[in-house]
């Protein structure tokens, strides 16, 4: 094998590996991005939320599009990991990307199980992009302090064990009066 | 610009218009084909659910004249509203634009005719094209928004230019490189969104045009080599063989393709379409290998040639739309429409509809 093959061969490995990635194992990053961005919408039902009044609690933030066929099939992992920790302070809300409420309406009434998350609204996309929300799915997740600490761009399965596990190390960060 | 600069620079019509080509262009490349073909694209953009004001911006086909190209005229309708064409300050980027009061159905019908021809660049042997106006490879040499060229950007292209001399041979080895290692992803949303500072820190170097040969361009110009984006759409079937890089039976709504240009001093501008490799290598007969002799044509002639069964739009990246209540677009190929809403997806069926036909004419 010539080196521009191997080279190719060892590409195409990486690349298979990622699009497998893709498929439901994304891997979680550290933040370095700088400071947190703010996240201040309104949810379908109408009701206002701001991620800086969710200081003393972690949250997972995930970005999907109900054209986004693995933001869809990831939605689940994150409705079990909310159940898994349902006692904690940890809350996951979904911030949808760039439609408008008829398209997600329409889509959540067609789902065979409710969406028991809020659903935030970003039809013009301000929050992606002060989030540098590139690709779909994307998730954050912000510690008790208001801090992203992890992001992951891919599907996952946020019910397994590594992502519960994850929450549970920053969850004993939280105060233990808050726990 | 506000809205009476708008209408005095372009000449509004509240019905309808035609204005003729052209621009003059500095441009170097030879057509590879002395046999023009003329084709006329009519785009029908309907907003479904109007509120308010509603606003459409359709791109209109290259402001100047080139080798490959001449638009021979534009004509617009937008019953119940006004209408205009104007080019953007910056890339000279052709839009036809249209504004409607709340209670009309806002329909624009945009009618483009130009004719087009196939074109090649002769690499082998030294050029004697007329220079390029500086101050316009200057402009194809900065960032954008979404294609910095510092970063990631200029870490990668700095390893794949390695060792390599003259904006030729750099421009082939990245070429070759994104070729090599990124693929076209069938699930992509549109033609992509072409943030490659994304793909390169996430590693995720699957896309359509919009991603890939953004990625060509803007390691490129990492490299102080002028390079540019040209936005379009296939306007007919591909008389080389290749059903995946053309669009037959007219319908060309789904058929946006964007394609690349670099700078060689001697040369003018140069066509390539990494892109279109990977897309012959995903599509072309269920799929191919890169070392199918298919796809290894492709990746011979798309750099350097262009099969010319496609429209090119623009240049253009952070354009401003003209009278947008929203901020700049990355890059205009798509049908944009604006309510009081709000910006509207260019790709939900559900708010905003749109036709696109194409037919030759000689």
């Amino acid at each position: 094998m010539t080196p521009g093959g191997l080279l190719r061969g060892v590409l195409a490995v990486a690349i298979a590996a990622s699009a497998a990635a893709a498929e439901g194992n994304a891997e979680i990053k550290r933040w370095d991005s700088g400071p947190t961005p703010a996240l201040a919408r309104t949810d379908l039902d109408g009701k206002p939320f701001d991620l800086g009044r969710f200081r003393g609690r972690v949250v997972v933030v995930n970005f999907w599009a109900t054209w986004c066929e693995p933001c869809k099939e990831e939605l689940p992992s994150l409705t079990r990991l909310k159940a898994k920790l349902a006692d904690r302070p940890f809350d996951v809300v979904t911030v949808n990307f760039g439609e408008f409420p008829e398209r997600i309406t329409q889509y959540l009434q067609s789902r065979p199980e409710p969406l028991p998350l809020p659903v935030l609204l970003d039809p013009q996309k301000e929050a992606a992009q002060a989030w540098k929300v590139g690709g779909l799915p994307m998730t954050f997740i912000v510690d008790a302090k208001g801090r992203v600490r992890y992001r992951a761009f891919g599907e996952r399965d946020w019910s397994a064990q590594e992502s519960v596990s994850l929450m549970e190390k920053l969850l004993a960060e939280v105060p233990r009066a808050r726990r | 610009m506000d809205r009476r600069d708008f209408l005095r620079l372009t000449g509004a019509a509240t019905a309808g218009a035609a204005i003729p080509a052209s621009m003059p262009a500095a441009f170097a490349q030879s057509a590879s084909s002395d046999k023009w073909r003329i084709f006329e694209v009519t785009t029908r953009v309907e907003v479904l659910k109007p509120a308010g004001v509603t606003r459409v911006w359709v791109p209109a086909p290259l402001t100047q004249d080139t080798p490959y190209h001449k638009t021979l005229g534009n004509s617009f309708q937008a019953e119940g509203g006004t209408a205009a064409i104007t080019s953007d300050p910056k890339f000279g980027a052709g839009i036809v634009w249209a504004e409607w009061p709340d209670g009309v159905q806002p329909v624009l019908v945009h009618t483009a005719r130009f004719a087009t021809r196939d074109v090649a660049v002769d690499l082998s042997s030294p050029g004697s094209a007329k220079p390029e106006d500086k101050a316009v490879l200057a402009k194809y040499t900065r960032a954008t928004e979404l294609l910095p060229t510092d970063g990631v950007v200029k870490q990668t292209a700095d390893e794949i230019v390695k060792g390599r001399r003259g904006d030729i041979e750099k421009a082939r080895a990245i070429y070759e490189w994104v070729v090599d290692n990124t693929y076209r992803d069938p699930k992509t949303r549109g033609c992509g969104v072409g943030d490659i500072k994304f793909m390169l820190e996430n590693k995720a170097l699957g896309g359509k045009c919009a991603d890939l040969n953004a990625l060509f361009v803007a390691l490129a110009r990492s490299q102080g080599i002028p390079a540019r984006d040209v936005y379009g759409i296939r306007v007919a079937g591909s008389a080389l063989g290749y059903k995946s890089l053309g669009r037959e039976g007219g319908d060309i709504t789904k058929a946006q393709h964007c394609r690349a240009e670099f700078y060689a001093s001697g040369h003018g501008w140069v066509p390539v379409d990494p892109a279109d490799v990977r897309k012959v290598i995903l599509e072309e007969g269920g799929g191919k290998a890169i070392d199918d002799p298919m796809v290894v044509a492709a990746r011979k002639r798309l750099f350097g040639s262009w099969e010319m069964n496609w429209l090119a739009y623009n240049y253009a990246h952070d354009l401003q739309l003209p009278n947008a209540t929203r901020g700049k677009l990355g890059f205009l190929m798509y049908p944009q429409s604006e309510t009081a809403l709000g910006r509207l997806d260019s790709l939900d069926p559900d708010n905003f509809k749109y036709t696109i036909s194409a037919k030759e004419i000689v």
